[in-house]
């Protein structure tokens, strides 16, 4: 579960402080799918570094199951990230010298885990989410939908119970955006918690929950018009 | 322009303090350098120049000879010959004013001869310089002071001034004080002028002096007259232009000149390489705003003009501050290349550097010009895009690799143009042999850093994680940018090694055959531990003296002096032969025979005979058995090459005689130094301290040097090594230089990889991983660096021994590999490189995981 409590963050000084967040109270339950929506700018992405711990708050209290992430020191929220939450990002960062299938294992071998069982893992990862003849290959010979989905498999690879995306279809023209959604729809399927930010408000519906953001504040909290 | 400058030029150096701190250290230490050693250059010419002024004055031709001069006699034979208007002789000594611990130039001149060349007006009227001519004549120890160095002193007329001689320390009288222009304000202003024969007596140079000058009645006659004079003078004596004198003298310096200049043009090709590192990275980093000017309207080539304007401003503060570098640099290479000229080839004062106009104008403006040459090419290379693909967001790394393969062709070619005949024998073959390794070397970094990257990155992967492999993979990513860096460290690694295979080879060849042959427990000398030219001769009487004193089983004399041989100068050793080879054989030590048949005592003193050095016999090209033409006082005596042994006494090459021979032929017994054998069953410590009070006298002379031999071999091996001081300092510095050409490229390597560095934070990466990553690659670039560096080296010192060795000396040294110095350099650049790279890291840990992943 995330629970955001008062959480604000702002950045700069005096005159030139900018608020990305305000105030901003939120309860995420462990399972669900929630997508945030908002203009650029309205704060979306900043939230979204608050919960996966990236970033810390200047205000409130940021909770993931029960522990207060502003009061962890960064190598707990390290190893945090590491074990409980994966990320997905919009331009996939994936490492450019490493093949499909050490782009997947690499939180494991940051964990120092064995690389025999580290490979195992990503390939079965990388069979799972369609690439389990591409492992061998570099992201350059990939295209973006192969990249995000190696991406996805790379989010997955310490088993967390949270995944965060942030536009995670933003690069991806609008069939391999959809391939890409029920990869995500099929994590939420296996219990776990998904959290997506989109500008689209199509791709909005495709969650259980809605969160629209506007000038760093929740603006409403509503179930989806449309099921998917 | 002017506009781009203020506003954004002058921003970015405000907020990459860093950076631009890097661009002006490399350039104030390229010019620093530089600086140091025009400095020594200038001195080197400056001491040449003072030479010639000291004789240009009023002389028209300058008679010379080698070994112990010219016949004072020749001087009446001269000053007849029609078309000489005056003619007179002159020495030179540099001697010691053990008071005062500083040398003076002693002219020795016939002040009652003709009085058209002496360094001074003897009648000035009221400012004469001699105010009692007739106890100045009367007194053989008078002498005149230059008033600068009589200050500095409180020496005034009356005064006494204690000299080095042959004899001792001797007192000398002041009876007059020069004014510091012509003559007596060369050497420094610290100059003595004294009774020619006073002279030839206190330095022990029997009726010989240096120089017979000569003055003409009418300088159109000069081919003629000069021609008349050679016949009279005959071929063992040079009839030279004054201006000829230094130019011999000048060639003669030539490769010292030549080494220096290289290490100066060295040192600033390095500094441009950082100046190159630094734009190199400033353009990558501002491709963004570079895509946005372009698309505004700026041109390409106003852009490139931009970046080489900023790197040449910031040139300007590096030139200012490498003169400051350079400045204290330059005592350290004035001294250690006057102190070289001093002892090897004329009288040189050690005089504190000054920074000419023209030598600051032309440092400033190499640094600026190398600036401006530095930036133009990753300026021209990084503004070659489309502004549409920067807009867009495309990463920062690089986009284009260099061509591997082709750059490795190139390198094959130059190494193979190397190896080409044409190139060997001559000293100019070597410098080119060594173009053309320094640029194959270059040309093959980038593939010599991939195979190292794939040879290495199991193991690094193995002990360092993830993190270490992502340090190599990113090395190979940037590959221009990491190869820059590779070769300033490898020319400091290289230039590392060359020195220190060089000394430890000459130190091995050395130190095996001073076990050889220095036999005799003892050495005795005056006025320098060793025979360089501050030495001065013993008295004929000190063999007797010592051979008495109990303990002392055989003394060995020793006189040595340079001939002048048609094709080469030579070293002439006249020594008790049979007692050096009874003394070794019983020692069952001696000269390794690399020719003829093994000696034994009375080879020599039976037949007319001499020992040949390996080196004289390579520069003469003759063997065992053959005859040289020695000249002498009584004419050239042809003498039969016996055996040509290893011999280090002299770079010219040496020749060994009997004693009985020098003395039959050359009228001289003066003694250079003495070699004592003692009895086994007595302490050498006790005989030194009997044969020191025996020829120290009841004036206690400080100046007799009673030596273990093996501490003579310590001091001419210091010798060496302090000859290889500058250059250390030099490698020093342009391994600064290199180093911090990584900071530099480690600092953009940070800001290239932000949001890579978000990412690895995001999926779980620590700090300490993160930072792991930049150190390793940092590291990385230390050891390529370090590898490539000693292949160099070595390639280096092999053709420094084949070629610029052997031809210019004949000495072959058999090359030692310094494990020691290899193993030591490679840990020092592997450990500083990681060190340097630490510092950018910092600043990747201080960053937080927030805000780079998904920003654009």
């Amino acid at each position: 579960m995330i629970r955001l409590e008062n959480v604000s963050r702002s950045y700069g000084s005096g005159a030139k402080t900018v608020a990305a967040v305000r105030d901003v109270s939120l309860t995420i339950e462990a399972g669900s799918f929630v997508t945030i929506v908002g203009a650029s700018g309205s704060g979306k992405s900043t939230l979204l570094n608050l919960m996966g711990a990236l970033d810390r708050p200047t205000g409130g209290r940021v909770l993931l199951d029960k522990h207060d992430l502003s009061s962890l020191s960064d190598a707990e929220r390290t190893l945090l990230r590491r074990t409980r939450i994966g990320f997905v990002f919009q331009f996939f960062n994936l490492l450019p010298t490493l093949t499909a299938l050490e782009n997947v294992a690499l939180p494991a071998r940051l964990a120092r885990m064995s690389k025999k069982s580290t490979d195992k893992r990503a390939a079965e990862l990388l069979d799972r989410v369609g690439l389990g003849a591409r492992g061998k290959h570099r992201p350059d010979e990939l295209s973006g939908g192969e990249m995000q989905r190696v991406a996805i498999a790379r989010a997955l690879m310490m088993d967390p119970p949270i995944l965060l995306a942030d536009e995670p279809t933003g690069n991806l023209d609008s069939n391999t955006g959809l391939s890409i959604l029920d990869l995500l729809r099929g994590a939420v399927e296996a219990h776990r918690t998904v959290v997506l930010i989109t500008h689209d408000a199509g791709i909005a519906q495709r969650g259980e929950r809605i969160i629209t953001m506007a000038d760093g504040q929740l603006l409403r909290d509503e179930k989806p018009t449309h099921t998917h | 322009m002017l506009a781009l400058l203020r506003e954004i030029s002058f921003r970015h150096w405000m907020r990459s303090r860093l950076r631009s701190l890097l661009i002006v250290l490399g350039i104030a230490l390229g010019v620093g350098l530089n600086v140091a050693t025009s400095a020594a250059i200038d001195s080197l010419q400056g001491a040449f120049d003072d030479l010639i002024e000291r004789i240009a004055g009023r002389a028209d031709l300058c008679v010379q000879g080698t070994g112990l001069g010219v016949p004072s006699e020749l001087l009446a034979k001269i000053a007849a010959l029609p078309g000489v208007a005056h003619a007179a002789s002159s020495l030179e000594v540099t001697a010691r004013a053990p008071d005062y611990g500083e040398s003076l130039l002693v002219l020795g001149v016939d002040m009652l001869g003709d009085l058209h060349f002496l360094p001074f007006n003897v009648q000035s009227g009221e400012r004469s310089v001699i105010r009692d001519p007739l106890s100045f004549v009367n007194d053989p120890h008078a002498l005149l002071l230059s008033r600068s160095f009589a200050r500095r002193h409180g020496l005034q007329e009356g005064s006494e001034l204690r000299l080095l001689t042959a004899e001792g320390p001797k007192s000398f009288h002041v009876r007059g004080v020069l004014e510091d222009s012509g003559a007596a304000a060369s050497f420094g202003g610290q100059v003595a002028v004294m009774f020619l024969d006073a002279a030839q007596v206190s330095f022990a140079r029997g009726t010989f002096v240096d120089r017979i000058d000569v003055a003409l009645g009418d300088r159109a006659q000069l081919a003629a007259v000069r021609a008349t004079v050679t016949a009279a003078v005959g071929g063992d004596y040079s009839v030279d232009e004054p201006q000829q004198v230094g130019t011999r003298l000048r060639s003669l310096a030539a490769p010292l000149e030549l080494a220096l200049a290289i290490t100066g043009l060295l040192a600033l090709i390095v500094g441009g390489f950082l100046v190159y590192n630094a734009v190199a990275i400033a353009v990558a980093q501002r491709r963004h705003e570079v895509g946005i000017l372009r698309a505004l309207g700026e041109t390409r080539s106003g852009m490139v003009w931009l970046f080489m304007l900023e790197s040449a401003i910031l040139a300007i503060p590096g030139a200012l501050l490498g003169l400051a570098v350079g400045r204290g640099l330059a005592r350290l290479s004035v001294a250690s290349t006057l102190e070289t000229l001093d002892s090897i080839f004329v009288s040189a004062s050690q005089l504190a550097p000054a920074l000419k106009p023209n030598l600051v104008l032309r440092a400033c403006l190499a640094g600026v010009l190398m600036a401006l040459f530095a930036a133009y090419f990753p300026a021209r290379r990084g503004t070659a895009f489309d502004p549409a693909v920067v807009l867009r967001g495309a990463s920062n790394v690089e986009l284009k690799q260099p061509p591997v393969r082709l750059l490795l062709g190139c390198a094959v070619l130059a190494a193979c143009a190397s190896l080409l005949p044409i190139f060997d024998g001559t000293a100019l073959g070597g410098f080119a042999q060594l173009a053309c390794i320094l640029a194959s070397a270059a040309l093959a970094t980038p593939a010599f850093m991939i195979a190292m990257r794939a040879v290495c990155v199991r193991a690094v992967d193995g002990v360092f994680g993830i993190p270490g492999r992502l340090g190599l993979d990113y090395v190979e990513r940037t590959l221009s940018r990491s190869t820059i860096n590779v070769l300033a460290l490898m020319v400091a690694v290289g230039m590392s090694i060359s020195v220190s295979t060089w000394l430890g080879s000459f130190e091995r060849s050395l130190a095996k055959w001073a076990e050889q042959v220095g036999s005799a427990e003892l050495t005795v000398t005056r006025g320098s531990p060793v025979l360089d030219r501050r030495h001065v001769p013993l008295p004929a009487t000190a063999a007797e003296r010592v051979a008495q004193i109990p303990g002392v089983s055989n003394v060995q004399r020793f006189r040595m002096l340079d001939v002048q041989l048609p094709e080469a100068k030579l070293r002439l050793v006249a020594t008790d032969i049979d007692v050096f080879l009874r003394e070794t054989q019983r020692r069952h030590k001696g000269w390794e025979v690399v020719d003829g048949a093994p000696l034994s005592p009375g080879d020599l003193t039976r037949q007319r005979g001499l020992v040949l050095s390996e080196n004289a016999a390579h520069l003469l090209h003759v063997r065992a058995g053959d005859s040289l033409s020695l000249p002498t006082p009584d004419g050239h005596i042809s003498v039969r090459v016996r055996a040509v042994v290893v011999d280090f006494t002299s770079e010219s090459g040496t020749a060994f005689i009997d004693l009985g021979l020098f003395h039959h032929h050359f009228q001289d017994d003066a003694v250079d130094g003495l070699s004592v054998y003692v009895d086994p069953r007595r302490s050498p410590d006790s005989v030194a301290v009997a044969v020191r009070a025996a020829l120290s006298g009841e004036d206690r002379d400080a100046t007799v040097f009673v030596t273990e031999t093996k501490s003579v071999e310590r001091h001419l091996l210091g010798t060496l090594r302090r000859a290889f001081s500058y250059s250390r300092a030099v490698e020093v510095m342009t391994l600064i230089i290199g180093l911090l050409g990584v900071i530099g490229t480690m600092i953009a390597a940070v800001l290239d990889r932000q949001r890579e560095i978000g990412m690895l934070r995001a999926v779980g990466a620590t700090r300490a991983q993160v930072a792991l990553s930049i150190v390793v690659e940092a590291g990385f670039l230390g050891f390529c660096a370090a590898l490539a560096g000693i292949l160099v080296g070595i390639a280096e010192t092999q053709v420094f021994f084949r070629t610029l060795v052997a031809t210019t000396t004949g000495w072959h040294l058999s090359f030692v590999f310094p494990w020691e110095s290899a193993v030591r350099t490679t840990l020092l650049v592997v450990a500083t490189s990681a060190l340097a790279g630490a510092v950018p890291a910092l600043r990747a840990l201080r960053q937080e995981a927030a805000g780079t992943p998904g920003a654009q």
